[in-house]
């Protein structure tokens, strides 16, 4: 009797759980079925953070390479057009630390020039650039667009004659913006270090 | 009376109308040179179409409109182009002040399109302040059904009077430039919102109305309570309808005008008469005879304030202290009086350091929530600014720093005399500069992947044309050794093939469903993605084919090798 | 349109409005308290004068302290005299003529650490006057237990003061206490009626403690009036003050006491106006600060009707303190013309 009994509640027990786990299971199925996401999240956003200079100066031919790289565990600090920003957003999104970059951050956003009169049309640039930003033909001038010129350098070194210079990228009236200074003696000073003080952190 | 319904927050400022709505309005003397920027309107700056030396008639056009958003700029006065520069063209006059104008329209039985052309031609702009082009407004019931036109005459900015005296003078004008609007738009009615601190103009309209008016105009008198004349407030306030964040009055069927842009219109279309003049209220301690004057568009600012008895000696010891253009609340100061007068400028203020004294210096924040209370929108100002100067942006996206008017009503409170609305500004523009450079990332991303698909199916053709050639010079299948394998990859070029091709139909999808959804939107990026997707296409079909043609149909190729 | 030099017109806005800079806001503050502490300095003695005077006295050399240390300017601090209010509002909480030490000691923990060291004025996540009590509360339970009967307007005690020992003139354990006190430690066999029957505390101290909370009252009518405050706090700490100990006591009147009782002894009034409407510390929007006072409120009942302590405004307020990131959070207003979306679900 008290066998049976035995016997019975392990039973109930293996039963239980098992039906426990089949359920859950059955459930989380369910949800990870339903909930999906269709993009691949990491590379993408990593892709995404990048700022598609298309450089290679990371050593890789292109910004989605490189996320593919960095989701593999390559360094965070081998962009330099991105610069630090770059760095502390892709640490905050893996949850690494940052660390300083590598090589030394651009300035002020470039564009390649041609002059013109120089070029004598040997094309190399045009397949140099990752973005197709350069028009012409062989033997025929040519020139860069500057709105989609993003200012890789790449074109620099194939170019037989050096008539490529980077200058700064010029930006419409409309974009402009005044410096607005803040007064000087502030208590608000404070927040100089870390800026929003303990409030940014509070909410 | 739809008058009962109200915004949240709002200040009471001082209003200082009286100083500049005693006398009546006049013009101001013609000025021997006017200096005519080429962006004195939101959008793209206008393109010079006359060249140094050129004589010019008032109403000429002197600069045309230049893509979707812009609007034409026309001489102020008769003489010779000066100067033509990339921000500005400046005319010498001959003191003759000869008019080249337009053929008049009767609008009574004009087409639609002869007088949307005609507003276009003729520069109109908003002239409340944000220089939106009045062609282009009139031009949202192609995507949107209007039913009501708002005459904004609430003008809740202390100081100005512009309005005020322009419905005094012109009730019966302002009323039928909005009954042209609301025929173009096809509006039922018309409101007419104004403040009730203008009991000159109100009475003027009301006699105005008792003529009686083709399309119903309706008057309502609203407390003066600043920012009234904000346009989503006053459509709140008037007719209870909450314009949605990020959209525009249209979306709720509205359409607002301010009283000088409507006289602007009239004269337009039933004179002929282009945008070259406009009121403008000049007002300040340090001036003697402030009022509101016609000004010619390009007139020196400095000139106006001169003629208007700027630092007189009359007015010891009341001198300059600055210049601010617009209101008090959300104007911005002159740095120099060397500039001209726009199609935005409407009030000129030469205010004495006692009368507009700098405040003082900003102290902590101590979350009184005063400026909370006062927002016209129902922000939080307080958290905005915190994460502001944090920089925070994906906090500053949830407070809805968007939907922010710059009203300063928050600044205007604050007892820590905090400039807040800077710190809005300030973030907003950095906002908007972020989301230039990744759309610049993200368009370079496309035509990065663009040429990388285009390099792939050159690739593929070049190998298929080398394979041909193969084939051809030894006309026997070279398969032979890689048989199986050539299987596996057969198949995997076809799943590559159904994945192209899938990715060519979700392309064209976006892009049809987004040209649906908002045919303003740039498709660029749209149409370089589905262009990849056709590159890559190409690119597995010829893989394909040429596996296919390595690779006879027959599913056991060990048997026909030698 | 061009947005040049924005901060010059803001500046440039025209004098008059309607707020008073932070500065005048807080002496508005300090005036409102006076009813207060004359009211206690008539029933309690000198003492409560002496308090708020070293307390202030305090938190001004304090405050300068730690701005000197911290290389900030001291005049536009100290004039926003945010120091002068903590320094009152923690003197009138010390039972009359504490010990100089216990002030200082308390004022210590109220500017340096719960102020200064988290960024100064407007950075304090916690209300500074009440960290400052809840310390000494913990840390010197003797002291702070022992009120003084009322004795008119004699100097009592203002030697001990100096001295820094406890006043010895008086002292019987009841005879030292408040009435929240006496009826928390009246025992569990005590029925309500019975306690009061048994006229544990001395002539007119319950009338004392009365006029006291109701010239907090009057002040913090005052301060509602003027708009230094808003009433969304107290009304709703207040309420839901009364709400639970009716609740309480209606459930056993013969142990719990009753809601007037509670309204009108202890520190309900004064904090509800002047502790818990620091706007600093308080939640910010208008739909937050009505959840904070009711918050407070509740907390306040239930930890005098079941708690340890016998009365409890200040780790009442310090609890809702932490709360408040929470609350802002979940309280932001619906902007007009945003879609109705749950508090909180905002992208």
């Amino acid at each position: 009797m008290s066998d049976s009994m035995q016997l019975w509640s392990i039973l109930s027990a293996i039963g239980v759980l098992t039906g426990l786990g089949l359920g859950f299971g059955a459930l989380l199925g369910v949800v990870s079925e339903r909930f999906k996401r269709e993009d691949n999240p990491l590379v993408e956003q990593i892709d995404a953070l990048l700022p598609q200079t298309q450089c290679g100066q990371c050593g890789y031919p292109g910004c989605r390479p490189y996320a593919e790289a960095i989701n593999q565990g390559d360094a965070l600090n081998k962009c330099p057009p991105g610069g630090e920003a770059t760095i502390h957003a892709l640490a905050d999104l893996l949850g690494r630390e940052p660390e300083p970059l590598d090589g030394d951050a651009p300035s002020e956003a470039k564009v390649a020039f041609i002059r013109e009169a120089e070029c004598i049309g040997c094309t190399k640039c045009i397949q140099a650039c990752p973005v197709d930003a350069i028009i012409g033909a062989a033997k025929q001038m040519h020139t860069v667009i500057e709105d989609e010129c993003t200012g890789c350098d790449l074109c620099l070194d194939p170019c037989p004659v050096d008539c490529i210079d980077m200058l700064p990228r010029s930006s419409p009236l409309t974009q402009w913006q005044p410096v607005i200074t803040p007064s000087p003696d502030l208590i608000a000073s404070d927040q100089q270090g870390t800026p929003g003080g303990v409030h940014a952190q509070r909410v | 009376m739809p008058s009962a319904f109200d915004f949240p927050g709002g200040v009471h400022p001082p209003e200082r109308k009286q100083r500049s709505n005693q006398v009546a309005l006049i013009d101001a003397a013609l000025p021997s040179r006017v200096t005519l920027p080429l962006q004195q309107h939101s959008g793209q700056p206008a393109t010079p179409c006359v060249s140094q030396g050129d004589g010019v008639k008032v109403g000429s056009v002197i600069a045309k409109r230049e893509g979707m958003i812009s609007s034409n700029v026309h001489a102020s006065i008769s003489g010779v182009v000066a100067e033509v520069s990339a921000t500005h063209i400046s005319i010498d006059g001959d003191g003759r002040d000869e008019w080249f104008r337009l053929p008049p329209l009767a609008w009574q039985q004009a087409e639609p399109q002869a007088l949307l052309a005609r507003l276009n031609e003729s520069g109109i702009v908003g002239l409340g302040g944000a220089g939106f082009p009045t062609h282009i407004k009139a031009r949202v019931v192609e995507q949107h059904a209007i039913h009501t036109l708002v005459i904004n005459a609430a003008e809740c900015e202390p100081y100005i009077t512009a309005d005020d005296l322009t419905l005094r003078h012109y009730s019966n004008e302002v009323l039928e430039g909005a009954q042209i609007i609301a025929r173009l738009c096809g509006a039922a009615q018309i409101i007419i919102g104004i403040e009730d601190n203008k009991p000159d103009a109100i009475a003027a309209l009301k006699q105005a109305l008792s003529n009686g008016q083709p399309i119903a105009v309706e008057l309502t008198v609203i407390p003066t309570r600043y920012p009234s004349g904000g346009e989503h407030q006053l459509i709140k306030k008037l007719l209870d309808l909450n314009v949605p964040s990020g959209g525009l009055p249209a979306d709720v069927g509205v359409l607002c005008h301010n009283p000088g842009t409507l006289l602007a219109v009239l004269h337009a279309v039933r004179d002929g008469q282009p945008l070259v003049s406009r009121v403008v209220t000049l007002t300040g301690e340090a001036i003697a005879q402030p009022g509101n004057r016609w000004v010619r568009l390009g007139t020196s600012v400095k000139e106006l304030l001169e003629q208007a008895g700027l630092n007189h000696p009359g007015l010891n010891p009341a001198a300059l202290n600055q210049v601010i253009q617009g209101g008090p609340m959300m104007g911005s100061p002159l740095r120099t009086l060397d500039t001209p007068v726009t199609k935005l400028t409407n009030c000129l203020i030469a205010a004495t350091i006692a009368e507009l004294p700098p405040g003082p210096p900003e102290s902590p924040c101590i979350r009184c929530g005063e400026c909370e209370s006062v927002c016209p929108v129902a922000l939080l100002p307080q958290q905005l600014h915190w994460y502001a100067r944090a920089q925070d942006d994906a906090q500053l996206e949830r407070y809805h720093l968007s939907d922010c008017i710059e009203c300063g009503a928050c600044s205007y409170v604050c007892p820590s005399h905090i400039a807040l609305v800077d710190d809005y500004r300030d973030a907003k523009h950095r906002l908007r500069q972020q989301h230039i450079e990744t759309t610049k990332a993200e368009h370079a991303k496309h035509r990065f992947e663009f040429r990388q698909a285009r390099i792939a199916r050159e690739e593929a053709e070049k190998q298929a044309r080398k394979e041909a050639r193969q084939a051809q010079s030894r006309r026997t299948p070279s398969s032979s050794a890689s048989a199986s394998s050539g299987e596996t990859d057969l198949r995997g070029l076809r799943i590559a093939h159904a994945a192209a091709k899938a990715s060519v139909r979700k392309a064209e999808k976006n892009l049809a469903r987004v040209a649906q959804q908002d045919p303003k939107q740039p498709l660029d990026d749209l149409e370089t993605q589905l262009a990849t997707a056709k590159e890559n296409l190409n690119a597995a079909e010829l893989q394909l084919t040429q596996a296919q043609q390595q690779s006879p149909p027959n599913p056991a190729p060990s048997k026909e090798s030698p | 349109m061009s947005m040049m030099h924005a901060s010059q017109v803001n500046d440039a806005k025209p004098t008059g409005a309607n707020v008073p800079p932070t500065a005048s806001l807080m002496r508005w503050v300090i005036i409102a308290t006076l009813p207060g502490i004359a009211t206690m300095s008539y029933f309690f003695g000198l003492g409560v004068l002496s308090n708020v005077v070293l307390a202030a006295a305090f938190g001004l050399a304090f405050e300068a302290a730690v701005l000197r240390l911290r290389r900030r300017p001291l005049h536009t601090t100290l004039n926003d005299s945010s120091a002068l209010v903590t320094g009152v509002l923690l003197g009138v909480s010390l039972p009359p003529a504490s010990p100089w030490w216990l002030i200082g000691v308390g004022m210590i923990a109220a500017i340096v650490v719960a102020k200064q060291l988290y960024g100064g004025l407007g950075q304090n996540p916690f209300n500074p006057a009440m960290v400052g009590y809840a310390l000494l509360l913990v840390s010197f339970p003797t002291y702070m237990t022992l009120w003084a009967p009322p004795q008119g307007l004699l100097p009592s005690g203002l030697w001990a003061q100096i001295a820094g020992t406890l006043p010895t003139a008086q002292l019987d354990s009841l005879s030292g206490a408040t009435p929240l006190d006496a009826f928390k430690h009246k025992g569990e066999a005590v029925m309500a009626s019975e306690f009061w029957a048994m006229n544990p505390l001395p002539d007119g101290t319950l009338s004392a403690w009365r006029w006291v909370a109701l010239a907090w009252l009057a002040g913090g009518l005052l301060l509602v009036f003027k708009r230094i405050i808003s009433w969304h706090i107290p009304v709703a700490m207040l309420g839901s003050m009364l709400l639970l100990a009716t609740l309480f006591y209606l459930s056993d009147p013969s142990h719990f006491a009753s809601p007037l009782f509670h309204l009108l002894t202890g520190a309900a009034l004064f904090g509800a106006f002047f502790i818990a409407t620091d706007p600093v510390s308080a939640a910010s929007s208008r739909r937050g600060k009505l959840i904070y006072g009711a918050g407070i409120g509740a907390l306040v009942i239930i930890i005098r009707s079941v708690g340890g302590y016998p009365d409890a405004v200040a780790f009442a307020v310090l609890l809702m303190n932490l709360g408040v990131p929470l609350l802002d959070m979940y309280s932001v207003p619906r902007p007009t013309g945003q879609p109705k979306t749950p508090p909180g679900e905002q992208p």
